[in-house]
């Protein structure tokens, strides 16, 4: 850990690493790789003639301009929404140029990668092109891809020059229902950089949603994804990329405008409950087909067709962006190397530390005992994975030969504040050894750390600040804890201790908070999550009017009731609006709650 | 033990404003502060003051669960604050996690921030 100085390069290798895994493992195992033509000696029927298709397009682009343009101005007047309803479809319509994709095979950018493969085993079977699929599958997706915006266009896929002149079926053809090429398009696509944000995979006559199956799983963070003009039907379909599992999609928009899913229910005059479907299966949905999505009611009707049942979601986030470590004005390998040789002798010889700080120097900690609210919720310290964090014990921390946790918030008076402040190497190493042996993983994942580092200009000297969080385990129970330590170092002074024994900086400060295990994905960089379980609020109390009310709903709505009221904070009324608006579905209820409870007026809830 | 009751009146002092009026917080930075709000390093006292008032959240309400505080140096009476709490915001139910540290410096006026590390990582 601690060897690369930034977060910006940290963060940098790992891509690398990834490209370089991904590309060492040829992308695709054996029996993942794509089909050919071998595979079809019948080969395939060229698609629509060039002229028919390009015609096509030309008023797909027109129509879509068209389009947005109207929806982006009525919506804008209308609602006054704060965001652009329309960028997708103007994204798409702006990017959408026939003549540029069927133009780039021929870039000369693409010689050296034709010229290298040429010399690799051959799969297709056009002995004049001797590519393998999958450098075909990567020249194409490159292709597609407009950096710039961020855009990768996978619209008729089945068109495209480059396929046919290798002769590979694409999917969504009669004949290649695979959900493999897309998964391989997929894969590909999450090397791209920078992150791919918007798809369109318009007009390519998916009729399943197998064909998306990939997309959580690869493109995680993708936030605008178009199906216009495909054959999606059924629910099911539509459940193939929605978040579930654990695999979170959060998409921001969504077009599925020309699918039978969605024309249907508009024939019908369903379209309330189309939507409504769709943002149950996307609660982070902000557009659908170009509309925004309205979060204010819990008209949710039940719907007959789904299959699933919809997990409510783990977490919901908070505006505020986590960020990862923050370093700046100090060359990395001096925090690097301070940390490393600080954590292992910590770990290992706590007494040799003693050199490291100064006469003058001081060490205190305190421990918060209280289990945070996300890590209980996410019950880190029951976790079946986790079975040493039952065995973790608080009293050594509390009460030892060093005097306990200094928390000043709760001292008992001066004489504790005086004496669990330890002033200088000796007393500090003592203090130490009073407390639990613990294991810093210094060589293992770096993410586990979070360090916050620049120089301090003070007096004369330039001191180092540095603030780190990250875990531990504990012995005897190798439970896992979490940390927050600060230190202040200072250049090691000549003759110093701390000089002698080859420390470049000595430590002037040195606080250490223990407190209950939380992961460290609670840093990981992107919105903040905050846990949207009630759990450690304590049983809800309802007014005398409203418990009467509730006792004479009949079994077993009455327990379903109170449950909502209790996991969601709504008061009777809404508590058994949301229930109906969801079959009588507790889970479904809850998630329709969370997709829309920061539309809900304060009368709503208890 | 002078900087345990400095750091404890500056706690309680930084909290009340912060979650009253932080715009007032102004008179604990200077020029020279700096401030890493989850991350994102913000310079100086105009700079840090504009990034806090413009947290997205209006009511802010801190509850200091810990905190400790220590001599940072030997030549100059600053500080170092550690503190861990947790923050509610526009009256969520779910409080914040967060945990804190100060590098408090005195100067002719009393004591101001010069170093400032918030991290909303834990929990």
């Amino acid at each position: 850990m601690f060897s690369s100085p930034t977060p910006l390069e940290r963060r940098g290798a790992s891509r690398n690493l990834a490209t370089t895994t991904l590309k060492s493992a040829g992308l695709i195992d054996r029996d993942e790789r794509m089909r050919d033509a071998n595979d079809k000696p019948g080969g395939r029927k060229g698609p629509s003639k060039k002229t028919g298709h390009r015609n096509r397009a030309m008023e797909m682009y027109k129509d879509a301009a068209a389009g947005s343009s109207r929806n982006a101005l009525t919506l804008s007047f209308k609602m006054r929404l704060q965001f652009d309803i329309s960028k997708l479809a103007s994204r798409i319509s702006t990017l959408v140029d026939p003549v540029s994709i069927r133009g780039a095979a021929s870039r000369p950018t693409t010689i050296g990668r034709l010229r290298r493969s040429a010399i690799q085993t051959t799969t297709t079977r056009d002995s004049s092109s001797r590519m393998k699929a999958v450098d075909v599958w990567r020249e194409f997706v490159h292709k597609r891809y407009n950096a710039e915006k961020r855009f990768l266009n996978l619209e008729r896929i089945a068109d495209d020059d480059i396929l046919k002149k290798h002769n590979i079926i694409p999917p969504g053809v009669p004949g290649n229902t695979s959900s493999r090429e897309m998964s391989v398009i997929f894969k590909l696509a999450a090397s791209l950089k920078p992150e791919v944000q918007t798809i369109s995979l318009a007009n390519n006559n998916f009729s399943s949603g197998l064909y998306l199956s990939g997309l959580p799983h690869y493109l995680p963070n993708l936030s605008n994804l178009s199906l216009q003009n495909n054959g999606l039907k059924t629910w099911r379909d539509i459940e193939q990329f929605s978040p579930r599992r654990g695999k979170a999609l959060n998409l921001r928009e969504i077009v599925l405008i020309g699918n039978p899913i969605r024309d249907l229910e508009i024939k019908n005059g369903r379209k309330d409950f189309y939507r409504s479907e769709m943002t149950r299966r996307f609660p982070s949905l902000e557009v659908l087909d170009q509309e925004a999505v309205a979060k204010i009611s819990f008209a949710v009707p039940l719907s007959t067709s789904s299959s699933v049942t919809m997990q409510p979601p783990l977490a919901t986030a908070f505006s505020l962006p986590m960020a990862p470590s923050f370093i700046t004005g100090v060359e990395g390998s001096i925090i690097s190397n301070f940390l490393t040789r600080f954590f292992t002798l910590f770990d290992n010889q706590r007494t040799s530390l003693a050199s490291a700080y100064l006469p003058t120097s001081t060490f205190s900690y305190s421990a918060v005992t209280s289990i945070p609210h996300r890590a209980r919720a996410q019950r880190l310290h029951t976790s079946s994975a986790l079975p040493n964090q039952r065995k973790l014990e608080w009293p050594p921390w509390l009460s030892n030969k060093a005097g306990g946790s200094r928390n000043l918030t709760r001292m008992g008076g001066v004489e504790q504040t005086i004496n669990r402040l330890h002033i200088g190497g000796e007393n500090i190493v003592k203090a130490m050894q009073a407390l639990p042996a613990t294991v810093h993983d210094v060589s293992g994942n770096p993410e586990k750390f979070c360090i916050d580092a620049w120089p301090v200009g003070l007096g004369e000297t330039m001191l180092l600040f540095i603030s780190v969080h990250g875990e531990f385990a504990e012995a005897p129970s190798m439970g896992v804890r979490s940390f927050d330590r600060s230190f202040i170092l200072a250049p090691a002074p000549e003759g110093s201790t701390a000089k002698l024994d080859n420390w470049d900086v000595a430590i002037l400060s040195d606080q250490l908070i223990v407190r209950a295990y939380s992961s460290y994905e609670a840093w990981a960089p992107g919105p903040l999550k905050v846990q949207s379980s009630g759990t450690e609020s304590g049983p809800k109390i309802l007014p005398p009017e409203m418990q009467a009310a509730l006792r004479a709903i009949p079994e077993p709505k009455q327990t379903m009731v109170f449950a909502i009221i209790q996991r969601t904070g709504l008061n009777l009324k809404f508590a058994v609006e949301c229930l109906e608006g969801n079959g009588w579905d507790v889970e479904r209820a809850v998630a329709n709650f969370e997709s829309v409870k920061t539309d809900l007026t304060p009368d709503a809830f208890l | 033990m002078a900087q345990t009751f400095i750091a404890q009146e500056f706690t309680t002092f930084y909290y009340a404003t912060f979650d009253g009026d932080r715009s007032a917080l102004r008179n604990l930075y200077r020029p020279t502060s700096m401030l890493s709000f989850e991350g994102s390093p913000v310079m100086g006292v105009d700079a840090i003051v504009e990034k806090l008032v413009n947290l997205p959240f209006k009511q802010v309400a801190h509850r200091v669960a810990t905190q400790d505080a220590q001599p940072s140096s030997p030549s100059v009476a600053s500080i170092i604050v550690s503190v861990t709490g947790q923050l509610i915001v526009d009256d969520s139910e779910h409080p914040l996690n967060f945990s804190q540290v100060f590098h408090l410096v005195p100067d002719d006026t009393g004591y101001y921030v010069l170093n400032d590390i918030f991290r909303l990582n834990y929990g």
